[in-house]
């Protein structure tokens, strides 16, 4: 019960919080009073609702999320492939760490540019969104196998548990929090970095260009309603992966394999 | 066969910890060793165990079928109850003879917590009854009483007498009651070329 009252208090204030926003926004429209430089919610809303029923809308966010997860998920497994790697071999972590940290300190707009130069406008976006999101994932997961418990594998060790048994129950329970990190903040991270991409390389059905587009031909609702459908879907997006994730590792702790 | 340490030396870095260790340990034989700290009597166990190599010297005749380990640290997994902790390293037994084991050193109904939820004693207990029932031919004791008082000390030492059956008993102690608990012959590190 107290549980519940807790938990509904919670929601109560998060929507009071995000409605003081929204009237803290419509305030700032009054005050600049030019439809150019900003727009209320409501008219964004409504350009919202006009949106979502053309057909295109959805094949721009459906091209968007394709390509920008697809660069995610490719930066995310050759993230955690090298991480195994460095954690294991010195030299490979001399070989792999400069690189990544020099990728890591590079503003993304340098990629994009350069990228450009080599890759056609349509793959720009799942390049950009591979690199951004590579080193990420990669220190996170290095540092995570690099500080499992050694007394703990020692132990294992001694005992001769099989392999499979120590990756379930001490590397994976312990390396979780960094993936689980690595994950959040490189969803949105790639997500971001994805969509500057695609305003820079303009491609068919995708976000950027449609900011590209609201941008030029001053179409100031429409970059702030796809600056929403942006934000909306990262939320989503990081939701529906950390759910999955859970999800996975709670079956991984129920699985009876130890318990009798 | 027995286990044979023959001029065994051993170095942390530029420390060295041991010199010339020699000394024999009978197939079936218990014994405490004794000592100051920092003599290297946790690094024999580690030895033993084959967790360090020696930078000279011969190990011989370590039991090829198992060896069971009380650290000085408990050592438990902190994602898995106490039942799942023992069935970790001994999947074969059977989940009533763990509660059983259990019981007899005093720790009824705790198969379902987590180690964190015990005290350092009860979490010491566990470690011993992970060793003890783990199938093995060596057991390593590292100051495997510390945190218990003088009445759990004889339940548990009771409990490893009982249960260990042939295994071979290699314990560090300060305490010589340890050492009496055990039924152990007492051995100092300064003389371990006695044995």
């Amino acid at each position: 019960m107290k549980t519940f009252i807790i938990s509904h208090s919670k929601i109560i204030i998060k929507i009071l919080v995000g409605a003081v926003w929204l009237i803290l926004w419509q305030c700032a429209y009054n005050a600049v009073g030019v439809d150019l430089l900003m727009v209320s919610p409501l008219t964004v809303l409504r350009r919202l609702s006009v949106l979502v029923l053309e057909g295109s809308f959805w094949l721009i966010i459906a091209g968007s999320m394709g390509r920008i997860l697809l660069g995610f998920f490719l930066g995310l497994v050759t993230g955690v492939v090298i991480a195994v790697l460095t954690s294991r071999f010195y030299t490979m972590y001399e070989f792999f760490s400069l690189p990544l940290n020099i990728i890591k300190a590079t503003p993304v707009a340098s990629f994009v540019i350069l990228a450009l130069v080599w890759i056609r406008g349509t793959n720009l976006s799942v390049f950009i969104a591979f690199l951004m999101v590579l080193p990420l994932i990669w220190s996170n997961m290095h540092e995570g196998i690099t500080k499992v418990d050694r007394n703990l594998l020692e132990m294992a060790q001694v005992y001769a548990v099989k392999k499979i048994s120590i990756l379930k129950n001490i590397t994976i329970p312990s390396v979780l929090p960094y993936f689980m990190s690595a994950l959040r903040v490189g969803l949105g991270f790639s997500w971001k970095a994805g969509i500057a991409g695609e305003v820079i390389a303009i491609p068919k059905n995708a976000i950027g260009t449609q900011l590209y587009n609201s941008k030029i031909y001053l179409e100031t609702p429409d970059l702030f309603a796809w600056t929403t459908v942006i934000i909306i879907l990262s939320v989503l997006i990081e939701k529906f992966m950390v759910f999955i994730i859970d999800r996975t590792t709670s079956r991984i702790n129920r699985i009876p394999e130890v318990s009798k | 066969m027995s286990i044979i340490f023959k001029n065994v030396s051993f170095s942390y870095g530029k420390k060295q910890v041991l010199k010339n260790i020699s000394f024999e340990l009978q197939v079936g034989e218990r014994a405490c060793l004794m000592g100051g700290s920092g003599a290297g009597k946790t690094t024999i166990l580690r030895l033993l165990a084959a967790l360090e190599k020696p930078d000279s010297g011969n190990i011989s005749g370590i039991p090829k079928n198992g060896i069971s380990f009380v650290f000085q640290e408990n050592r438990l997994l902190p994602n898995l109850s106490v039942i799942d902790n023992l069935l970790f390293v001994s999947p074969d037994i059977q989940r009533k003879t763990f509660e059983g084991y259990l019981n007899e050193v005093g720790l009824d109904g705790v198969a379902d917590m987590l180690p964190g939820e015990l005290s350092g004693g009860m979490a010491r207990r566990v470690a011993i009854v992970r060793a003890v029932a783990f199938s093995s031919e060596l057991l390593l004791l590292d100051e495997p009483f510390s945190g218990l008082d003088v009445e759990t000390r004889r339940k548990t030492a009771g409990f490893i007498l009982k249960y260990s059956g042939e295994k071979t008993i290699f314990a560090v102690t300060h305490d010589p009651f340890e050492a009496e608990l055990l039924k152990a012959k007492i051995v100092n590190i300064e003389n371990l070329d006695i044995f």
